[in-house]
């Protein structure tokens, strides 16, 4: 394996191979700083242009680009609170409130080091369960989909903010946007009030981009002063805050990490589960809870480690079986194609030459990205203390202008500046936006594997997959550690000598 | 002063970062100009300024790939610009709907495949009228394979139809395709609807559905790693130059199983460029010569090999009965084919 990696590495290491691997992480970051468009989508743009490649440099260039785009949203969604790519959401709750506490830089590094010992521990985890990537992936079938989905959900509790009732009504706001759309099995329409619009559902980055940017960008001018974005001017933290902060937290980004690798395993979930739930995770078993939401750096960290460890395992399945394990592996095996890789069994069975090639692509662009948004990402902060009346404008402006362009719908614009006044309105009266978030992303998952499995297996599918038992105990384990743990702290707080270990 | 110009910075990069994407954006379909061989004076003035290309799925995939392919072509042949767009949305139908709606200028086509069209207005959930949109030619055709596990002990259609049962199907969401060929078969089945084709088809590699159709491309790498059995080809063999042909080598096709001539040729997926409904004759000569230029042409030809697709073109005139003729096939499984649209 070492000198495989070390031929791979020759060969992306071959001018003009790392040109192509700097232009695609810098276009990679660029993409991912723009609101709506995605690492996908922006290679799915570029395959043309990789016709005249080698094919080794043609998937170090598309790899480049889908992987530094995570590095990209980060930077907004920590300094704007405008999530660059759906993955990166769930670090906007913490990352903008450290910026608002002038904490940005730190922010900033702690995603970055966390998306690289992600990214790293993703791709080791990955090419340690090589040789039985066949058995892993079908391992998960619809009733381990059914699951994640609902330790998922049952997450939301720990997330709701100060009102338990408030955080499960935006959650079920949210699950009730998720339904929208024609039904999974019938084909029935649901509340699309016999618009085409509607039909394929409400997309994620609309309601994602009005709850976050949008409710932040009218709280700015609802404030009416002189106020930036960050409440504190002066930035104290620094590059090393973060890291080390990363490194305090190794134990949560290891299991961060395994999270968002499981997750990537299974074809049709991606990144942006992986990183809420990670982020859910994290909230649950935090020391200091009470932080969370409120710019707690374990919130950033663990999105960030599980969005890019998930990238490892979505390698698997594309690998193993030629089935992409999301649209970032989709795009990929387009390219691949085009460039007669064939990926799929017979790739596993033979010359590992290429995959290899595909671990190391997806490793070296990262550092590029990661050096890059250290050392720009921190000097970006003085966007931070412009004043918010001027900031805000510009900000919505190249938002709107993001959204519009992903899909060319104008709709879309509309739905952002609908759930601005409703993102705005939930933060001003209490309701929280992850749980609707998580509703929504979770919606459509839970839905549809509810009916694959009770079609395919029955309702004691539920309960007979050694797999699916594992996770029913963590589900149950979630559900009632809380409680746990306050008896054993109330028995603490009885007895007073105890006090001095916490 | 000097904070002021520090806090400008940012902002530029951010523009000409956005700058930058815009520009690869448009890369993909700019480049005006080359020589103009289009008569254009003698359609009213067609063609008027920039002609765009609609997709109406994302970008990346096969409809995407087949246009950006063929746009530059147009645009070298037409002397104007030809942009694609993507107007992805209700599984194809939002772009298409939009073109029909258009003026019928010539100056807005879209790339679609008439059975989608077919089964959504069979099934009565749209009010347009697709059946009277304008074909201007066909890019390519592909066949649809009925699959079943690897390690099945089914070897054969007749070993399937002796089961005599209803078999579980793993599908992206039920398409005419599926109905109406299984009928054709006498297999009854339940639906077990997935995200996509790739996540339909690892359910039959895990042994969780048991059977599913799916294009040729979708199926071919699963085929030949031996995680799936091909079992019956709906549509027409496919030409020695189609880089699959070699997965489907001796399967027999549906009409070959069933006895019914054509209906394979109806099912499988025909990719067309149309345009709006009452587009004039000249117009359509005129878009329709350029489009089959561009598939004569040997340039093009090495570039759709590069690309790995197969152009299979047909001209405006056959690929209009092809259209109209999947209209006519489709309407006779409309009753069959609503009952089992509206679950």
């Amino acid at each position: 394996m070492i000198e495989g990696l070390l031929a791979a590495l020759a060969e992306l290491m071959t001018w003009p191979t790392p040109l192509y691997l700097v232009v695609g992480a810098i276009i990679g970051l660029i993409v991912g700083v723009l609101p709506g468009l995605g690492g996908a989508g922006a290679m799915a743009l570029l395959i043309p242009f990789t016709f005249v490649m080698e094919p080794a440099q043609a998937i170090a260039f598309l790899m480049a680009v889908g992987i530094s785009s995570g590095m990209g949203g980060q930077v907004t969604s920590i300094l704007l609170s405008v999530p660059g790519d759906p993955p990166n959401a769930a670090t906007v709750v913490d990352g903008y409130k450290m910026t608002r506490k002038g904490r940005a830089t730190e922010a900033l590094s702690a995603a970055t080091f966390g998306s690289l010992f992600g990214a790293v521990i993703g791709l080791v985890l990955m090419l340690a369960v090589l040789p039985f990537a066949r058995e892993l992936v079908l391992a998960f079938s619809y009733p381990e989909f059914f699951l994640i989905a609902l330790l998922g959900l049952v997450m939301i509790s720990r997330l709701a903010g100060k009102s338990v009732h408030k955080g499960l009504i935006s959650a079920a706001f949210g699950l009730m946007i998720a339904f929208i759309g024609l039904d999974p099995v019938s084909g029935n329409q649901r509340f699309t009030f016999g618009t085409l619009y509607l039909w394929d559902g409400i997309d994620i980055v609309p309601p994602l981009i009005g709850l976050f940017a949008g409710a932040e960008m009218i709280a700015l001018f609802a404030a009416r002063s002189n106020m930036s974005l960050a409440e504190h001017i002066t930035d104290r933290s620094r590059v090393v805050d973060g890291f080390f902060a990363t490194i305090r937290n190794w134990f949560l980004v290891i299991r961060t990490s395994v999270l968002g690798f499981a997750v990537g395993l299974v074809p049709g979930i991606g990144g942006t589960v992986a990183s809420f739930l990670a982020y859910g995770h994290a909230a649950r078993t935090s020391r200091n809870k009470a932080e969370f939401g409120k710019g707690a750096v374990e919130g950033v960290i663990a999105p960030e480690t599980a969005n890019d460890a998930d990238k490892g395992g979505a390698l698997l399945p594309t690998l193993a079986f030629g089935i992409p394990g999301g649209v970032l592996m989709a795009v990929l095996l387009s390219g691949l194609l085009v460039h007669g890789v064939p990926a799929g069994p017979n790739l596993l069975r033979g010359d590992l030459h290429i995959v290899y090639v595909l671990v190391l692509a997806a490793l070296i662009p990262r550092l590029i990205a990661g050096a890059l948004v250290l050392l720009l990402g921190a000097k970006a902060t003085v966007i931070t203390k412009i004043r918010g009346d001027i900031i805000a404008p510009v900000i919505a402006v190249v938002t709107l202008l993001s959204v519009y362009a992903l899909r060319n719908e104008i709709l879309d614009v509309f739905l952002v500046l609908v759930f601005c006044y409703v993102g705005y309105a939930m933060e001003r009266y209490g309701f929280s936006r992850v749980t609707l978030l998580i509703g929504l992303v979770l919606g459509g998952l839970v839905e549809q594997s509810f009916h694959q499995t009770m079609t395919a297996f029955g309702a004691l599918g539920f309960v007979t997959r050694p797999l699916s038992v594992v996770l029913i105990a963590a589900i149950i384990g979630t559900l009632l550690l809380p409680l746990i743990t306050g008896a054993m702290r109330s028995r603490k707080a009885r007895s007073p000598h105890m006090e001095e270990v916490r | 002063m000097v904070a002021v110009q520090k806090r400008a910075r940012p902002l530029l990069a951010g523009g000409a970062a956005a700058a930058l994407v815009l520009g690869l954006t448009a890369c993909a379909g700019s480049d005006a100009g080359g020589e103009s061989t289009a008569a254009a004076s003698d359609c009213g003035g067609f063609p008027d300024g920039d002609i765009e290309f609609v997709v109406p799925y994302s970008a990346g995939g096969g409809f995407d790939t087949w246009a950006r392919l063929i746009a530059p072509e147009l645009q070298e042949r037409l002397g104007v610009s030809v942009p694609v767009v993507n107007r992805e949305g209700a599984g194809g139908i939002t772009g298409v709907t939009e073109v029909y709606g258009s003026k019928p200028d010539g100056q807005r086509i879209v790339i679609t495949e008439p059975g989608i069209l077919a089964t959504t207005l069979l099934s009565g959930e749209v009010s347009t009228d697709f059946t009277s949109m304008v074909t201007l030619g066909r890019a390519t055709v592909g066949p649809e394979v009925i699959v079943v596990k690897g390690d099945s002990p089914w070897n054969t259609i007749e070993d399937v139809q002796a089961e005599g049962r209803e078999l579980l199907m793993g599908t992206g969401g039920l398409a005419a395709v599926n109905i109406i060929s299984f009928d054709a078969l006498g297999l009854p089945f339940t639906n077990v609807v997935h995200e996509g084709s790739s996540e339909a088809l690892l359910s039959v590699i895990r042994g969780d559905t048991e059977i599913a159709i799916f294009p040729l491309g979708s199926v071919a790498e699963g085929v030949r790693g031996g995680d799936l059995k091909p079992l019956v080809v709906v549509g027409s063999e496919p030409g020695a130059d189609n880089p699959d042909a070699d997965v489907i080598e001796g399967v027999p096709t549906l009409d070959e199983v069933t006895g019914e001539d054509g209906l394979g040729a109806a099912l499988e997926q025909h990719r067309m460029i149309v345009a709006p409904p009452g587009l004039s004759d000249c117009v359509v000569d005129t878009l329709a010569d350029a489009i089959t230029d561009t598939f004569e042409s040997e340039e093009f030809q090495d570039l759709a090999r590069d690309a790995n697709l197969t152009p299979a073109h047909l001209g405006a005139a056959e690929a209009q009965e092809v259209f109209d003729g999947t209209f006519v096939t489709f309407e006779r499984y409309q009753d069959l084919l609503a009952a089992q649209l509206e679950g």
